[in-house]
Order: structure tokens, then C-alpha cells, then sequence
């Protein structure tokens, strides 16, 4: 795979770089197919060929072995060149998929791969942004992972993509407009709130010690005289700003 | 390919080939889910179904298998299923399904062997219970939800899964007929259409509490009743009116009515009748 480790806009350390890859040639169906494949093969339990994953996958010697990179990086793989099992979440995760648990499933893998640096510049990128197109979104993961245009790696991208969708990080709508998922927005909603809520109790502690809660109600109907209530209105400003 | 129960229900008992995984399908179809045959090659499954107005959506790979009267079908069609299933698990139905079944239909039985291997994941239909099922399915309608219960069977679905099913829409329709006798009592089924005044719907309820007990309708609950009341008064069944928690029947007769709701009609129609004898012999 071809990359440079300083494409984003930002000094990116070696050991990131190392853990940033993408998937190559083949999309989100084959990969799922590879990774189901591993199980079947006893990959929970020791490290299996490409060649028995092959054989059970139908999908090719080489795209599993261009592959296994980007699943080692995302935590579920684990092992050397030509060699490699699956790691406890990946079983687990595949697990739930050959059962038909499709929703556990996706929990799984949302939650082993959601702090992965590719999936957080990615989720970080979509959150700025959006809404982003799928076409703007591969382009960015392209030059995050610091790979070419190629359409080996498009079409990997594009896998990639589908996998965050599915796991429900990312939403796509029907006119193929892709935001943070609705449950990671109220989350990080909630998160903003938070600092929000601890900000303004810091600055409000620094700008008085003692606070008033004051609470006027004034019912207007047809019959209220509106030049009345301005004077009453001003009258309590008037006092309170003496308090 | 039919849509009509009687054919296709004929073609499960004498088709074998692909002209009985085509009667599956049908049958699959028939029931409510969307179906359709898949093999285009070898590592594919006969065909699937998705259940896609399920509260959980789920979606069912079907596996077919025919053999001759005395055979029986192995167990290694239960590893072929297992074996396409990931197949299935592609970009559109992991985004759209909660959950994936295996499901294999076949005739005329399953070996010991294919029974044993069924479990934890592999739920085994023999033709004559899908045949089963598309008599139930004629009569009470079932949900997507309902069926996904037979759907998750894991080894071979038994006449006492479909049971469990058909038991709720039973004792459904005995607490429909309750409801009704207690608007009607004192006066003839036949004479029911006329216009009565509103009842008190809690009046009703204690009324249907004390009729179950006397037929020895097994642990009548409150809530069931209510359920029942608001089922009677929806659109659908429109048996009864109801205003401010009151009931009364409606002026359509209860004969329109239960000929409208085709086989379970008939069956509400002849537990009133005969709730109707039993208890006025007791009164």
C-alpha cells in the first residue's frame, strides 16, 4: 500500500500511521465474508491460512491477504503476515453474525472499532461537515490513510464506509447524504451539554457568591394597559439594580 | 406460481425439485413475508424471506429438501445451510435486519441425526407443518412478530410451537365472545342488532370475569379483557362502540360481522353460540 504519513493536515505520529489502513479491492460483502470465513475456519481458537479462509470464502487468496492489515488495525484480527486468528471481539463478533444476530452484531463491532483513529478522524471529518457525499467522504479517508486515488482503494474505501454505516455509526439517508448516527449525536450532545453546564457554573461561581431566584408573573389579557406594565416592568429593574 | 393457499398446499405435498422449493416460496409468500427463490449457484441457499414489517425486522434463509416416502432428510443439509448462510449477510441486510434465521424446509421427515445437529441455530419445518401453519395463517392472520416465534424454533418445529401461537388468537376470540354475551344477555344472538344503551366498560369486565369462571376459562385476567374491549372497538373488528369507558354493540349485526371476518369469524360466531346455551343453562 502506498501512503505518506503527514497527507491530513496535522503531524501524525508513527505508531498512528501504523494503525491506520484500509481495505483494498473489495467491498463491505466480501469483507464480512473473510471475517465470517476466519471463524469457520477455527480462527477463534489458532491462527489460519489465507488458503482455508480462501477455500470457505470464495473470495481471493490475494484480496484476503491485502485485507488483513485493515481488519488487524481495527482490532479484529490478530498476527503476522500469512498467518492470523481472530481477536475476542472479532470472534464474538462474527460469532453473533453466523447465529443471525445482526444487531448484537453490530454493537460488537461499533464498539471495538468506534476509537480506532481511522474511525474517529472519519466520525470527527462527518461531524464537521455535515451533511458529507459518499464521493467527499472517500476522498477524505483516502488522505487520511495517505493512499492514492486508485480504485483498489476507492472500492475499499467505499467497503469501509458501508461498514460504518451498518455498525450504525454513520447514517446515509436515502439521497446519499452521510451524517454521525442520531444515537452518537445525542452522545455527543450529552457531552457538550455537560461541559456547558460545568462552564457556566465555573463562570457564574467566579462572578457572584450569593444568587436571588426571583420569579414575577404578569398575566396580560385584552383589557391590560401596556404602558402600565412597562412602568411596573421598569420599576422592579429599578429596585433589583439596587439590591 | 400461486398465491392460493389450496394450490399451493397441494404443490408442498406432491412437488419435489425445484418445483417444491417454488411451493415454499409460495407458501412464504402466502403468509405475509416477502420471498423469493435465490439459487443462481452453488454456494447459495434455495431462497430467502424478510420480515421487513416486523417490529424487529428479520429475514429467513430457506433451505429445501424433498426425498421419497421412507426417506428421510440428513443432517448434511443442516451443514449446507450453515455453510451459505454468511452469504446472505451482505451490506443492505446487515443495515435493514436486527436478526438472520436458517430454516430448513422438508418432507417427508428429518433424520434423528438432522434433529440433533438442528440446535443451537437451525430450525427444521416439515412440509406438513407449513401446511399446518398456512391453515392457522388462513384463519387468524398472523403478525410478522408471531411468526419470527416459529422462525427462532431452534431444532424441529413441533405441533406445540404452533399451538403457543394459535392458543393467544383462541382464547382471544373466547373473550371477544364474552364481551359480546354480556352486551346481549337476556336477549336472543339474533335480536342483538338492535340499538342498546352504554354500559359502563368496568361493569363489562366484571361481568366477562364472572361468565370465564363459570365456563372454566382459565384465568381471565382484567387487562386481557380490556384489551379485548379495544380491540372490538377498533376499525378493524368494529363489534362494539365505545364512549367515555363505555361500551355497546354496534347496529351492524354480530352475523355482517363475523362474515366479514371469514374463518375466525366463524369460530367467534360458534363459541358465542355455544358460551350463549352453556351459560343460560346454568342461569
Amino acid at each position: 500500500m502506498s501512503r505518506s504519513g503527514s497527507t491530513v493536515g496535522k503531524v501524525v505520529s508513527v505508531s498512528e500511521v501504523e494503525e491506520i489502513a484500509v481495505p483494498e479491492q473489495i467491498g463491505w460483502d466480501a469483507l464480512t465474508k473473510i471475517l465470517v470465513a476466519y471463524l469457520k475456519a477455527g480462527g477463534e481458537k489458532e491462527k489460519v491460512s489465507g488458503q482455508a479462509v480462501q477455500q470457505i470464502s470464495n473470495v481471493s487468496q490475494g484480496n484476503i491477504s491485502v485485507n488483513n492489515k485493515f481488519f488487524v488495525s481495527l482490532g479484529l484480527l490478530e498476527g503476522e503476515t500469512g498467518q492470523y486468528k481472530l481477536t475476542e471481539t472479532g470472534a464474538k463478533y462474527t460469532k453473533a453474525l453466523d447465529w443471525g444476530r445482526i444487531d448484537e452484531a453490530k454493537t460488537v463491532l461499533a464498539q471495538t472499532i468506534k476509537d480506532k483513529p481511522l474511525v474517529k478522524r472519519t466520525l470527527s471529518y462527518v461531524d464537521l461537515n455535515k451533511p458529507v457525499t459518499k464521493d467527499d467522504l472517500v476522498a477524505k479517508i483516502a488522505t487520511i490513510a495517505g493512499v492514492t486515488k486508485e480504485s483498489r482503494f476507492s472500492t475499499g474505501i467505499r467497503g469501509f464506509v458501508d461498514m460504518l454505516s451498518t455498525s450504525g455509526l454513520l447514517h446515509e439517508d436515502s439521497e446519499g447524504r452521510i451524517t454521525i448516527s442520531k444515537k452518537d449525536i445525542a452522545e455527543q450532545d450529552l457531552l457538550t451539554d455537560k461541559r456547558t453546564v460545568a462552564t457556566t457554573a465555573t463562570e457564574s461561581s467566579k462572578r457572584t457568591s450569593i444568587a436571588f431566584p426571583v420569579t414575577f408573573t404578569i398575566n396580560v389579557d385584552q383589557g391590560t394597559d401596556v404602558a402600565k406594565v412597562k412602568a411596573v416592568v421598569r420599576a422592579i429593574r429599578e429596585a433589583l439594580s439596587e439590591v | 406460481m400461486s398465491g392460493n393457499p389450496a394450490d399451493i398446499i397441494q404443490r408442498l405435498q406432491t412437488d419435489r425439485g425445484e418445483q417444491f422449493e417454488g411451493a415454499v416460496i409460495d407458501a412464504f409468500n402466502y403468509l405475509g413475508f416477502d420471498a423469493s427463490l435465490t439459487r443462481t449457484q452453488e454456494a447459495e441457499s434455495d431462497g430467502t424471506a424478510e420480515a421487513l414489517l416486523a417490529e424487529s425486522p428479520y429475514f429467513v434463509v430457506i433451505e429445501c429438501c424433498a426425498v421419497d416416502q421412507g426417506n428421510e432428510v440428513g443432517y448434511e443439509k443442516i451443514g449446507q445451510i450453515r455453510g451459505n448462510f454468511p452469504a446472505y449477510l451482505d451490506e443492505r441486510r446487515q443495515r435493514i435486519f436486527k436478526t438472520g434465521y436458517k430454516l430448513l424446509v422438508g418432507k417427508p421427515a428429518f433424520s434423528s441425526n438432522a434433529r440433533a445437529r438442528a440446535d443451537p441455530d437451525v430450525c427444521l419445518i416439515q412440509a406438513t407443518s407449513l401446511i399446518k401453519m398456512i391453515d392457522f395463517h388462513s384463519k387468524y392472520h398472523f403478525s410478522q412478530d408471531e411468526l419470527e416465534l416459529v422462525m427462532s424454533v431452534a431444532g424441529e418445529l413441533t405441533e406445540e410451537h404452533l399451538r403457543n401461537i394459535v392458543n393467544i388468537y383462541q382464547r382471544r376470540i373466547s373473550i371477544y365472545a364474552l364481551v359480546c354475551l354480556s352486551l346481549i344477555m337476556g336477549h336472543a344472538i339474533e335480536s342483538e342488532n338492535r340499538r342498546r344503551p352504554f354500559i359502563p366498560a368496568e361493569q363489562v369486565v366484571g361481568q366477562v370475569l364472572g361468565y370465564s369462571e363459570m365456563l372454566q376459562i382459565d384465568n381471565v385476567q382484567d387487562y386481557e379483557i380490556r384489551e379485548c374491549i379495544r380491540d372490538m372497538s377498533s376499525p378493524i373488528l368494529k363489534i362494539i362502540d365505545s364512549r367515555d369507558d363505555s361500551v355497546r354493540l354496534t347496529s351492524v349485526s354480530l352475523k355482517t360481522i363475523t362474515a366479514n371476518l371469514g374463518e375466525m369469524g366463524k369460530e367467534f360466531f360458534s363459541k358465542l353460540e355455544d358460551y350463549s346455551n352453556r351459560l343460560r343453562a346454568r342461569l
